[in-house]
């Protein structure tokens, strides 16, 4: 049983060497050529490859749009990500987007054959620098550290939030901090954008929370 | 008949001898009664002859011829004749020896009486009308502190009358303030001392109070401290002592008059009532020494003078501004009358002698040494008992210190005036009411309003309205606190000008304080030219920053990729010289150059700007900055974010990923640190980034914000209508925050390209 794959490359040279090399495979089917993402997402709709060779970085509609699409269009058909790039943002990107395989084009030519059988048979791919095990770890390092909205304070902001939670009027912190009214009002508004904090109640709430109200208040 | 006679005679006798018995009665004591009781006696012996002779009549008998015998009766018929004839003459040689011996001690004493009380009353009567004239005040004290006596000075500078305050105790007149020190000087005056000036608060009768410079000098009766002398002088305002000299003149006129009654009554009691007499006397001596102790203490310099100009009293203040001593000038023609103003003076003392007051006239008199001075006159003329005028009084300030300040101040102010006119910037005057005061011609430029369009208006009119209330406010601060945030320090602000336009400006604040209130000073410089030589700055930075990043890419493009393809094609031209199927090793070679090639091209486009900006977004490519930051620069960077799993507007996502990449690089080239925090957050309208290290950090203020590349960086966060926060200090690290606005119009599209 033969394999169908549909090739997309932007260049037309690429194209033709990866023609050569696939057609080389007597199980292999070329069924067709894009050379740019919308065909792609068309040709994918109406051939129905078994697998989609496709370029990362394409014109028009990216790579990665073209995957998304033909993942919605054609569920059946398995892609394989060709690209330069071996970064896991693309690699995490591309295989939660539903790629099944991650080629790079720096790759032996033979890695690309593996690659196709590989899901057609229903398994996933990576070429040999990338792994599951990598991709992990860049998703974990993708969620990061959490944020504590406070340090994203300036400051300013951290004084005018310590003298709001001492009860002065913004009047009152401007002659504080020889500054207009005017700007303290703009420190204000800011901080309880970062901190979420929408009225002064919240605020109070806050400044107790994190213990900024001093002890004898 | 003889008895007829004799019996009218009787009732003679009897008067002579009760007349001469009751003088002698009243006159015993004195010589005249010795006289007048043998006068008495003698007509008593008169009498009783005429008895006799009655007796005689109506017997029709001689009594002594019948007792004595014809010769015997005779006899002493002549004895009682002779013996009263005796007593007679004795009591006229008596009283005639005595009388005008007693009588001429009486009328001396009587006429040194009267002329010493008219020495006196000349004396006080120039005494008086000195202080009645003078502008001072003039009192006295009694050692418990109460008021003995003012002069009229006291009422037109207080409103109060001295009735109100003559024997009432001082201190209520006195600002609490004040009054340790005048109770100190008080002491000191009665412990019979002469402190020097002092200056005083004065109540008057409206509540305010006017500032007195004042001299205290004891009053000595027999060496003991009797009382105190003070001359006050109101250095609040000058009077009008026109009105007080014209009033002292009549009040004292009345007591010329008064007084002359007073002595004339005196002289008619005199032989009678002495001790009246010596008790007015000493009343006068009194008043005489008081206005004496003024005449010398007075700090005016106080002259009298006969109408020919001839000087009879100079007192020592006289002394002291002009230099001529009291034996100098006494009883020679005024001295001190220059020669340019010797023609003013004789019309001057003409007016004086037509009975004219003079005062707070300025000329200039002439010292000793021949140098000037400025003097402030006041003379009137110095009435005689028969209101005819005896000479004039004049009455020196010496007003040269004065002059010199107000000559002093006006050139001070001329030196300002010519200053403020001459810069190009604005320089403003106001009061503590916040009003305009002065105007100078860079204001004019600047605001466009004329000098007589803004003097007395408030200086909001300078300001847009959002800032009149806070400025209100600042006035009222300073008014009730004397508190000042702005003085002393430049601040940047927007002014509006007259065509209703805002611009930027600069403004320096100065203060100061006088009597009448607070003043303020403001520089005001326009930035307007400034800010748009730093907005053409941060273009030329840009600029450069772009030309730099070319010159980076093309050495890149010569050195590297240049090289690696010249390397190439020898490469491939060796293989072609090679004999047929023996090539292998040089493709092999070409083929690992390519490799290479096509991995530098990669990183430079990477650099160039990743390709997962647009592909994946902001957190990849930040992710992927991180991992390269780290891989070139060793730079660890902890990233901690919240809601960036989506997509921005691609404007705002390049902008976000440069900032965060500048500051990266700035980190690894200046903080020294390996180490840097990047925060990232959004919500709804903002996108918020940090880029924070804990290195060796800078001086914000005097390191140029062009270097550090912080000009792009701030560009493109203006350019979005975010905010930028650069928070440093040396050895504290630095802190770069930023917001981006999620909304935002684009302002600058150039800005995108990159």
């Amino acid at each position: 049983m033969s394999t169908s794959i549909l090739l997309a490359d932007d260049h037309h040279l690429v194209r033709q060497g990866l023609r050569v090399l696939l057609a080389a495979e007597p199980d292999f089917h070329l069924v067709g050529e894009a050379a740019d993402a919308r065909e792609v997402v068309d040709l994918a709709e109406r051939l129905r490859p078994d697998v989609l060779v496709l370029d990362l970085l394409m014109p028009g509609i990216n790579g990665l749009s073209a995957l998304r699409q033909v993942v919605k269009c054609a569920p059946k058909t398995r892609v394989i990500m060709l690209s330069m790039c071996s970064s896991e943002a693309y690699v995490s990107e591309a295989l939660q987007e539903g790629a099944a395989g991650y080629v790079l084009k720096s790759s032996r030519a033979d890695e690309l054959i593996l690659a196709v059988r590989e899901v057609a048979a229903g398994r996933s791919f990576l070429s040999p620098p990338l792994s599951e095990k990598i991709v992990e770890g860049y998703l974990k390092s993708r969620n990061g550290a959490v944020l504590d909205p406070y340090d994203t304070l300036t400051t300013r902001e951290r004084e005018v939030l310590y003298l709001v939670a001492g009860g002065l009027s913004n009047a009152e912190i401007a002659d504080k901090l020889f500054v207009s009214p005017r700007t303290v009002e703009t420190h204000r508004a800011n901080l309880m954008r970062k901190l979420n904090l929408h009225n002064h109640a919240e605020l109070i709430r806050y400044a107790i929370r994190r213990g900024i109200l001093p002890a004898e208040e | 008949m003889s008895t007829w006679f004799a019996v009218l005679e009787m009732p003679f006798l009897l008067v002579a001898i009760i007349y001469g018995l009751l003088i002698a009665r009243t006159v015993r004591s004195s010589l005249i009664g010795r006289g007048m009781t043998f006068i008495a006696l003698g007509s008593l012996v008169m009498a009783i002859g005429h008895i006799l002779m009655i007796v005689n009549g109506l017997a029709k008998e001689q009594i002594l011829s019948v007792i004595l015998g014809d010769v015997g009766g005779a006899w002493a018929w002549l004895a009682a004749l002779c013996t009263s004839w005796l007593f007679y003459g004795l009591g006229f040689i008596e009283v005639y020896k005595v009388l005008p011996e007693k009588e001429t001690e009486l009328l001396q004493a009587t006429r040194s009486r009267e002329r010493a009380l008219k020495a006196l009353r000349d004396s006080e009567e120039l005494y008086r009308s000195l202080v009645d004239s003078v502008r001072d005040v003039i009192y006295t004290l009694s050692p418990d502190g109460t008021i003995t006596s003012l002069n009229p000075a006291f009422e037109s500078y207080t409103g109060w009358s001295c009735s109100e305050w003559i024997a009432q105790p001082f201190a209520p007149l006195v600002h609490p303030e004040d009054l340790p020190l005048a109770l100190e000087r008080f002491q000191r005056v009665m412990a019979g001392q002469n402190p020097p000036l002092f200056t005083l608060r004065i109540r008057e009768r409206s509540g305010n109070y006017r500032v007195g410079e004042f001299i205290q000098t004891p009053q000595l009766r027999n060496g003991r401290v009797v009382g105190i002398l003070g001359v006050g002088r109101d250095v609040t305002e000058r009077i009008k002592a026109e009105e007080a000299l014209r009033k002292a003149h009549d009040e004292l006129e009345l007591r010329v008059q008064e007084r002359t009654i007073a002595l004339s009554k005196a002289n008619e009691e005199s032989k009678a009532r002495t001790e009246a007499l010596e008790a007015s006397e000493e009343a006068l001596r009194e008043t005489n020494e008081t206005l004496r102790a003024l005449f010398h203490a007075s700090p005016l310099a106080i002259i009298a003078m006969y109408p020919m100009g001839i000087v009879t009293m100079w007192n020592r203040a006289a002394e002291r501004i002009f230099g001529w001593g009291k034996q100098e000038v006494l009883g020679r023609p005024n001295p001190i009358v220059p020669e340019a103003k010797q023609e003013e003076f004789h019309a001057l003392r003409e007016r004086v002698l037509c009975g004219e007051s003079v005062t707070l006239m300025e000329t200039q008199r002439q010292k000793k040494d021949g140098s000037l001075i400025e003097v402030s006159i006041a003379t009137a003329p110095i009435y005689g008992a028969n209101d005819e005028i005896r000479g004039i009084i004049v009455v020196y300030d010496d007003i040269t210190e004065r002059k010199r300040a107000e000559e002093a101040l006006r050139e001070s102010e001329e030196r300002f005036r010519s200053l403020t006119h001459s810069t190009n910037d604005a320089v403003i005057v106001g009061d503590h009411h916040g009003r305009m005061l002065s105007w100078n011609q860079g204001a004019q430029i600047m605001f466009g309003y004329t000098e007589a369009e803004v003097l007395n208006q408030p200086l909001t009119l300078l300001m847009p309205t959002r800032y009149h209330e806070p400025h209100q406010r600042a006035i009222a601060r300073v008014n009730q606190t004397g508190e000042t945030k702005l003085v002393g320090r430049t601040i940047e602000l927007e002014g509006l000008r007259k065509d209703g336009t805002e611009f930027p400006l600069e403004l320096s604040l100065a203060k100061w304080d006088t009597r009448a209130g607070a003043f303020f000073g403001g520089i005001i410089r326009d930035l307007t030219e400034r800010k748009r030589d730093e907005q053409a700055r941060a273009r030329l930075a840009a600029m450069v920053f772009e030309e730099r990043e070319r010159r980076h890419i093309a050495r890149d493009l010569h050195d590297q990729i240049g090289q690696m393809l010249k390397a190439l094609k020898l490469t491939l031209e060796m293989a072609e010289r090679r004999p047929e199927g023996a090539f292998g090793v040089n493709l092999e070679e070409a083929q690992q150059l390519v490799d290479s090639l096509m991995k530098r091209v990669q990183d430079m486009s990477l650099d160039l700007r990743p390709p997962m900006l647009d592909d994946l977004g902001l957190l990849p490519a930040l992710l992927w900055l991180f991992q390269r930051c780290a891989a070139q620069t060793n730079v660890q960077v902890t990233f901690e974010h919240t809601d960036l799993g989506r997509r921005f507007a691609s404007e705002v996502e390049t902008a976000a990923y440069r900032i965060v990449q500048e500051a990266l690089t700035n980190v690894a080239l200046h903080a020294g640190v390996k180490q840097a925090t990047v925060r990232m957050w959004a919500n709804g309208s903002m996108l918020g980034m940090q880029i924070e290290d804990r290195g060796i950090g800078f001086d914000v203020r005097s390191t140029p914000v062009t270097t550090l590349g912080l000009t792009g960086m701030r560009e493109r966060v203006h350019a979005l209508g975010g905010e930028l926060t650069l928070e440093s200090s040396p050895g504290r690290g630095t802190r770069v925050t930023a917001e981006l606005p999620l909304t935002a119009p684009i302002e600058h599209a150039s800005l995108m390209r990159a």
